[in-house]
């Protein structure tokens, strides 16, 4: 049974659909993409984020192939994906003030 | 094969699926008087409400008092008892009523009956009678282009986005193609995704209706001091691995389907023709559905992540999860499960024709686990200036 699931070929996370371990290898694919091996670095709660490459502090998360926020650390290959690394673009002063639509 | 489902036809052509009489609190002085006479009466629906009192004015802002006569008006009831303490504000309800309509509406005031006792019994005798007409109505066939669904979603995690939402769209696409209309609602958690939405637009005018507001819910909280992306997701969401509103709205949105977005209505209008509908709502879900109510939802598909066990008391709401935890712990609020799609096991394609099944047997009378339980509530804010 697959362990995580990928939205869009763009996306730089996938998600958990089940506990992952720590230093899990897990499978995941979607269309173009086949069995592509990930090793989890943490302990992955269900539902929750992994990252899929390494990604720079104050770079955008890309799940369902749209940016969901930007990083506020640097998130190595393998890491949870959450609230203490990353965080909402919209809804703050600066929405408007980079002319965010 | 034709889908249909059996329910009663109403005065101006309208379905119900449900064939209620209500009665409705028209302030809340009211509510104890509502309470007494639906403990007192078998399978009346009794509608209490907050506030309500400075709502009835013919200059002000009409949101409250559209609102209440969109709830009567929804097809599922039959006829109306109106409880109020004087007789003006009740009888413009009832007019408003029966004028959209065409639907029995009748009125108590506690001040022309003398008192609350008084009131209490002619309230039960009038409810008597309305019963015993509604319990005449027949059940007969009709086809999906009767069905107004509210789509909706509350208590959501990682999971509704992936299965509970994306077989929501399914089935509002077989809706829409069926000839019926289908509603999305909770305007902040559009915000993020509006962009996807926007493009599906039938022109700039309703393009622009829909940028217009999400961007008005992110300026006015900004302008509050209120950082939205602090509040939504909320703690629930966290915990089910839900990060930003982005990621929330962009799960959000697929429930409402793939169907071009026909218009952007105000909160508890009915949208005029069929197709796809935007509904400028907040985004809790009690409030959001008594929006969805009140523009004439006979039934609200409800996607659930961690759980939420709220329904609209006026128009039966289906939960839907895809959390397998959320499946056992949460089981009995639970009306249909799509874990099978969040673990991988089903498609859905191979799950829609079910559910399809499924919302037809409740649109046919089946009773959801808000229904039995009575986990329903209507929530109408008074409008901002209430004095």
């Amino acid at each position: 049974m697959r362990k995580a699931i990928c939205l869009d070929e763009k996306d730089n996370v996938v998600t958990a659909v089940s506990i992952i371990k720590s230093g899990e290898q897990i499978l995941y694919s979607h269309n173009q993409l086949n069995n592509i091996t990930l090793t989890v670095k943490d302990e992955v709660p269900l539902g929750f984020k992994i990252a899929v490459t390494d990604i720079r502090e104050n770079a955008p998360v890309i799940k369902y192939g749209e940016v969901i926020g930007k990083t506020t650390k640097e998130i190595s290959k393998g890491s949870i994906v959450h609230t203490h690394n990353l965080k909402s673009i919209r809804g703050s002063k600066n929405t408007f003030v980079e002319g965010g639509c | 094969m034709m889908q249909e489902f059996s329910g009663y036809l109403r005065e101006n052509g309208e379905v119900g699926v449900r064939n209620h009489v209500a009665v409705l609190s028209a302030m809340d002085n009211c509510n104890g008087i509502v309470k007494k006479i639906s403990s007192q009466v078998r399978y009346v629906l009794p509608i209490t409400v907050w506030y309500g009192r400075t709502q009835y004015s013919d200059n002000g802002d009409l949101t409250y008092f559209n609102s209440l006569v969109g709830l009567m008006s929804n097809p599922n009831i039959h006829s109306v008892l109106v409880v109020s303490l004087e007789s003006v504000s009740a009888k413009k309800l009832c007019t408003a009523i029966s004028k959209k309509t065409g639907k029995r509406a009748k009125y108590i005031a506690v001040q022309e009956e003398g008192n609350s006792i008084s009131a209490v019994a002619k309230g039960i005798e009038i409810c008597t009678n309305l019963l015993s007409i509604a319990s005449e109505v027949k059940l007969e066939k009709f086809d999906l282009s009767y069905l107004t669904i509210g789509v909706e979603c509350g208590g959501s995690d990682t999971s509704s986005g992936l299965s509970a939402n994306p077989a929501l769209g399914r089935i509002a696409d077989i809706v829409i193609n069926a000839g019926g209309k289908v509603i999305l609602s909770e305007t902040s958690e559009i915000l993020g995704a509006e962009h996807i939405l926007a493009k599906r637009a039938i022109n700039d005018r309703v393009k622009e209706k829909l940028l217009t507001i999400v961007r008005n819910i992110e300026m006015e909280t900004v302008k509050n001091g209120i950082n939205i992306s602090e509040i939504n997701p909320s703690p629930d969401n966290k915990a089910g691995g839900l990060t930003t509103l982005e990621e929330k709205s962009l799960g959000a949105i697929i429930k409402g389907g793939s169907s071009p977005l026909q218009d952007v209505i105000e909160f508890g209008e009915t949208p005029k023709e069929p197709g796809f509908f935007v509904m400028d709502t907040p985004s809790p879900a009690s409030e959001s559905m008594t929006g969805l109510s009140a523009g004439g939802a006979q039934i609200i598909l409800f996607a659930t992540g961690k759980g939420n066990i709220i329904g609209s008391p006026i128009s039966p709401t289906i939960k839907v999860t895809g959390n397998p935890n959320t499946v056992e712990y949460f089981g009995p609020n639970i009306d249909f499960d799509v874990s099978s799609v969040f673990l991988g096991l089903q498609t859905l394609d191979d799950i829609k024709v079910d559910l399809l099944d499924f919302l037809i047997k409740i649109a046919s009378g089946k009773k959801t686990r808000s229904e039995i339980l009575g986990d329903e509530e209507i929530v109408l804010k008074p409008v901002p200036l209430a004095i």
